[in-house]
């Protein structure tokens, strides 16, 4: 009886709470959707508007070099993008097999925390990558070899690739290998921002390992 | 013989008898029970009770606006009918009512409900000052009958409905012209299955809101496959999935691990000393302070148990939050507390 007198309250009370969402993407966008290994993941901001980053990506100093301030551009013809356009290539390219979101960062960065619907394929991988390396992760992202032997990169996937963020050179790296065989330009698109830029805008991520307390 | 200890240990038996006697009379029983039981649904009861009243309190509290509203509209149409009084009124409303849409203008872009109600409450409230005014000069020649109010009221109530809904015009006008000048923020809304479609702004609200109940139901049954936290953290098994983005990662997963290059570099020596300070830095930050939220039935030393599997490590945690924690033994529900290395 109790029971049945609570259960309404409650399931109001969660509805009330549901019904208001403080923090949106956007004016008319409160969410979005995506999919990550298999499951529908909701790519919110963090509602509590209090909330403050801690020491996960609020540190502003690290020794440079390595850890340098980027360049805006990674090269001339690779489009810039920020988290909008992200979530509009999650909506657009990697709902419909069209496009790979690409965590640049060594493994043990991408199992740490990253960014929904993205796959990790470190950049010494890429960057040091010969030719038939490049080759099998060309034909993956959707290359064709030709009977000629050519390279076809028509129905290749439009990639979208970050790291750490604007003092992280990972995805530089990692460019730099996909344009040395010839990955087409148009087809590339850095995220400068990078994960950095996704956890402050209080975003969704994804856990692939759990930090063990 | 009795002995000074056995002697004691009777006397706290009795004592510790006797209380748990005085216990029993005083908060046991099955009857006990049903009355706390009874004692609880009466307080579910009350909050039912309070929370209707409070509905019919808005709702009557609506209704007093709305009978303002006529007195308005009473008042204006005796303007119209007598010309000497009302012709100061009749010039300053729609000075003012242009004002207000011209004021409201950039929060109707981001919520135009709430300024549409807006409107309405400043237009009530110049309403009333009309009113006042008209109603003292009327008060000295009553010539109008009932009949003739009533028709006034008939007129002047289209004409505020006709101003409502031009105030409602330009909000939506305001939001499509805003939206168009995003055209991106547009496609997104355009794309998105659970976004806003609708062309009518009206209807963005409610639809978003619908989605999001419909999206909780979803959180609330994947909850079992997905664990997602309070700070957006959702832990996913990696390439657990059939669809082709899985297939993709796990392939590539696998050739990379079959080279075991995942995260070695054999380029340069600059190459790898950048991959080995990558690492440190992976390092630091599995190291670097937490964030936990304090829950019911926490205390320090049970969250240092957690943490650092020892209880006595409490003192690290004390330490490390010196703005939160005043004393080690009060901690409260909510709390984040810093969880150092």
């Amino acid at each position: 009886m109790k029971k049945l007198l609570i259960l309404p309250l409650f399931a109001s009370l969660i509805w009330g709470e549901s019904s208001h969402v403080t923090v949106k993407l956007t004016d008319s966008l409160p969410y979005a959707y995506t999919t990550d290994s298999g499951k529908k993941i909701k790519i919110e901001r963090i509602q509590d508007t209090s909330n403050q980053l801690t020491d996960d990506y609020v540190k502003t100093s690290r020794p440079c070099p390595p850890f340098c301030i980027q360049p805006t551009k990674i090269h001339p013809d690779v489009k810039n993008i920020a988290e909008l356009e992200l979530v509009q290539f999650m909506q657009e390219k990697v709902a419909h097999n069209k496009g790979v979101i690409i965590d640049a960062r060594l493994k043990s960065w991408f199992e740490l925390e990253t960014i929904p619907s993205a796959i990790n394929i470190p950049f010494p991988v890429m960057q040091n990558a010969d030719k038939k390396k490049a080759e099998l992760i060309f034909k993956i992202l959707g290359m064709k070899v030709e009977k000629d032997g050519t390279w076809n990169f028509e129905n290749a996937k439009e990639l979208a690739v970050f790291c750490n963020g604007v003092w992280c050179e990972q995805s530089a790296h990692f460019m730099s290998g996909m344009l040395k065989y010839n990955y087409p330009t148009s087809k590339l698109n850095y995220y400068r921002s990078g994960f950095q830029g996704w956890k402050l805008l209080g975003l969704t991520t994804i856990i692939h390992k759990e930090i063990k307390r | 013989m009795l002995d000074k200890d056995q002697y004691n240990q009777e006397e706290y038996n009795d004592y510790y008898q006797q209380e748990i006697r005085g216990a029993e009379t005083s908060g046991g029983g099955d009857e006990d029970d049903s009355s706390k039981g009874k004692g609880g649904i009466l307080i579910l009861l009350g909050l039912i009770v309070l929370g209707v009243a409070g509905y019919f309190g808005y709702k009557t509290l609506n209704s007093a606006d709305e009978n303002v509203v006529t007195d308005d509209t009473l008042v204006v149409q005796k303007e119209t009918t007598k010309e000497e009084p009302v012709k100061p009124t009749e010039t300053i409303e729609p000075k003012k009512s242009e004002q207000t849409v011209k004021e409201e203008e950039p929060v109707k872009v981001v919520k135009p409900e709430q300024t549409v109600q807006a409107v309405e409450e400043k237009e009530d409230s110049k309403v009333k000052s009309v009113t006042n005014s008209v109603q003292t000069a009327i008060g000295d020649e009553q010539k109008m009958s009932p009949e003739e109010i009533a028709k006034v009221v008939q007129m002047v109530m289209s004409q505020m409905n006709n101003k409502i809904e031009k105030v409602e015009n330009i909000t939506h006008e305001n939001d499509k012209s805003s939206v168009k000048d995003n055209s991106l923020v547009s496609s997104l809304s355009g794309t998105d299955v659970d976004s806003v479609k609708s062309e009518e702004e009206d209807n963005k609200l409610e639809e978003s809101l619908n989605n999001i109940e419909e999206t909780t139901k979803d959180t609330n049954i994947k909850k079992d496959s997905t664990d997602v936290d309070t700070y957006n953290k959702v832990k996913v098994e990696e390439n657990s999935g059939d669809d082709e983005l899985s297939k993709l990662s796990s392939q590539i997963s696998s050739l990379i691990s079959d080279k075991k290059t995942s995260d070695q570099t054999n380029g340069s020596k600059e190459e790898i000393s950048y991959t080995k300070s990558l690492k440190k830095e992976v390092v630091t930050r599995k190291n670097e302070m937490r964030i936990i939220v304090v829950r019911k039935g926490d205390t320090l030393g049970r969250i240092a148990k957690r943490a650092y599997g020892n209880v006595m490590e409490y003192k690290k945690i004390y330490r490390a939050n010196p703005d939160i924690l005043n004393r080690p033994d009060r901690i409260y529900i909510g709390q984040k507390l810093r969880i150092p290395k």
